[in-house]
């Protein structure tokens, strides 16, 4: 997996990113890209996207600690609200722009997407994973997936039924994989499940010493949103990112109405 | 008004602007079509003037047309002959005096729509403006003088129906005591024709008391036929009065004339449109602000500012690409990937970063 800006950028780098740079002319634009070791392409964020999400990484860098927290926790109130996709951007700016170690632990076993029996069209995932490094099936360098030449893991959720969900998110081994992880990276991000949809959400969430909240634009209700934020009053809010935002009103009526 | 809200209003509008721009475009469309579809109409006009008390009324005090003070006498009439219309014998007077009886037969008109031609409106105090309308000038005048005759007729036939009827009673009964009279008469004159008086000397007493009788029963027949005349002809002059009373308080002022110029015109089409086109505006205004009214979820980084406790990290624009979009099109990265996976297949599997360096300057040497 790597992560890659854009031409200019890449051309400065040493030998390591050349094999990276085979595949600059077929997807390159500007954004973000995490390609895994097999040069498969598990995550895109478009310029736009980095650009936004660099606001949010300048906040968090001038909160009251002065840094960017060790462990995040990323949740929202409802499903589809785009948490993986925030998080693992998040994740890989941060591992980008300030060059530090991350790790992105995906802990949402509720997604259809991680179950292997749903016979949805969607990106295969590894059934290896958290789940499994908590049962001691597997370590946790067998679970983690490596980017090329950057300082990018993925410790996927792996696959879990729903009885074992709620043990697994009350496990101490969790706490325990996550204290590791800690030692081995600079940042863990917690894609954590919607704290509205699974009781198990806020505990999750909890693993984390502080949480931005994810809300789609013109889909969540106001409500759900305070909520969500009533069931995590007990931790450090980062802050909102307001997702998928669009607006289809011309611009000159925005100025009109500022004057 | 706020800005947060104007633009709330903004934005619902132009996310779904087709669907709220449907109701002008709806309305519009029924606007245009009905003006399409209209007819030019002629309308005849009459003017009735309508008092509540003549002086003759005040004179001989005889009755007003109401006693309601709170409607002016126009008020009274209107309401009325708008209450006439409603009924079948009144519509059927006036088609019968418009001359439409063979029509309405045929059933080229209907009643209802010789009912629905017809409009009334108090155009002041004291004058009922009264219209006929129609396809045809001729049958919109004739509508319109009909109903305007029809309603005179009944007003007086209302008025008068007492005063007739004790006319009629009386008159009927003073011929009755005519005969009565006359037959005593007879009687009388008969019995002295049989009975004269003797040249010599007195009449017989007997002969004397059944004259008296005779000349009783005459005077007093006579008596109740001169009373029963005088009482019929108190009941023709109230009549009389009655009918000058209320040919006092109903008295044309304008006669419907036969028209000449149709109620079509262009200007009148386009207010029609227009009025449509403003109904749908007002519809489409009142969908955008239910909209937004109803609308609780968070829609710009101004809201989240003020509505939640929590500071805005970012606002993450829609992203037109995703992971999923670019595995299926990148047909080289597959390749490629197919490519990586036959060389990870040999067990190349880091376990950190410096292993992840490693294998890529390996791979690089390659």
């Amino acid at each position: 997996m790597r992560i890659a800006r854009n031409k200019k950028a890449n051309a400065s780098r040493d030998g390591a990113l050349q094999l990276a740079d085979a595949n600059w002319d077929i997807i390159d634009d500007g954004g973000l890209r995490v390609v895994d070791l097999d040069q498969r392409l598990l995550h895109y964020a478009p310029v736009d996207v980095t650009r936004s999400l660099r606001y949010a990484l300048a906040r968090l860098q001038t909160s009251e600690k002065g840094d960017v927290r060790p462990r995040i926790s990323v949740t929202s109130a409802l499903s589809g609200e785009g948490v993986t996709f925030i998080s693992r951007s998040l994740a890989a700016l941060l591992a980008n722009d300030l060059r530090r170690n991350v790790c992105l632990v995906d802990l949402n076993w509720w997604t259809s997407t991680n179950d292997a029996k749903s016979g949805h069209d969607q990106p295969e995932r590894p059934l290896r994973g958290v789940a499994q490094v908590i049962d001691g099936k597997v370590s946790v360098d067998e679970a983690l997936v490596w980017t090329q030449g950057w300082k990018l893991a993925l410790l996927p959720a792996g696959f879990a039924s729903p009885a074992e969900r709620p043990v697994l998110a009350k496990a101490a081994g969790l706490v325990t994989l996550l204290d590791e992880l800690g030692q081995r990276f600079d940042h863990v991000v917690l894609d954590v499940p919607p704290v509205l949809s699974t009781g198990e959400a806020i505990t999750l969430a909890s693993l984390g010493e502080s949480f931005v909240l994810v809300v789609r634009q013109g889909v969540t209700a106001e409500v759900q949103v305070q909520s969500a934020l009533q069931e995590l009053r007990h931790l450090v809010p980062l802050g909102v990112v307001l997702n998928r935002a669009s607006s289809r009103v011309p611009q000159r009526f925005v100025h009109l109405l500022a004057e | 008004m706020s800005r947060s809200f104007a633009l709330r209003l903004l934005e619902t509008f132009f996310r779904r602007w087709w669907l709220c721009l449907l109701p002008v475009v709806l309305l519009s469309g029924v606007g245009v079509a009905s003006a399409a579809s209209a007819k030019s109409n002629y309308f005849s006009h009459g003017v009735l003037y309508v008092e509540s008390q003549t002086l003759l009324s005040k004179l001989t005090g005889t009755g007003s047309a109401s006693n309601n003070t709170y409607l002016t006498p126009a008020q009274d009439a209107d309401a009325r002959l708008s209450s006439l219309i409603g009924t079948d014998e009144f519509i059927h007077s006036v088609i019968d005096r418009s001359g439409l009886t063979d029509a309405v037969n045929s059933g080229l008109v209907t009643v209802d729509q010789v009912r629905a031609s017809i409009a009334t409106s108090p155009s002041s105090a004291n004058t009922l403006r009264i219209t006929g309308s129609s396809l045809d000038p001729q049958v919109a005048f004739a509508v319109a003088k009909a109903t305007i005759d029809s309603f005179i007729q009944w007003v007086i036939d209302a008025s008068l129906s007492d005063s007739a009827t004790a006319e009629k009673f009386l008159t009927e009964l003073a011929e009755t005591y005519k005969t009565d009279r006359d037959t005593t008469r007879a009687a009388l004159d008969n019995y002295i024709t049989l009975h004269p008086e003797p040249v010599i000397g007195l009449r017989k007493q007997t002969e004397q008391i059944e004259i008296d009788r005779l000349n009783a029963d005459f005077t007093s027949a006579n008596s109740r036929y001169t009373s029963t005349l005088s009482k019929a002809e108190d009941a023709r002059l109230e009549s009389a009065q009655t009918r000058s009373n209320v040919e006092g308080r109903l008295r044309r002022v304008d006669t419907p004339k036969i028209p000449t110029v149709s109620s079509f015109s262009k200007m009148k089409l386009i207010v029609q449109v227009a009025m449509f086109v403003f109904l749908g505006l007002v519809l489409s205004a009142l969908a955008v602000f239910v909209g937004t009214i109803t609308d609780k979820t968070l829609r710009s980084a101004e809201e989240v500012r003020n509505r939640l406790a929590v500071p805005l990290l970012a606002v993450v624009p829609e992203s037109r690409g995703s992971v999923a979009q670019r595995q299926k099109t990148d047909l080289k990265a597959e390749a490629a990937a197919t490519k990586g996976r036959r060389r990870r297949a040999k067990g190349d599997q880091p376990k950190n970063f410096e292993d992840v360096r490693q294998l890529e300057a390996q791979h690089a040497n390659r």
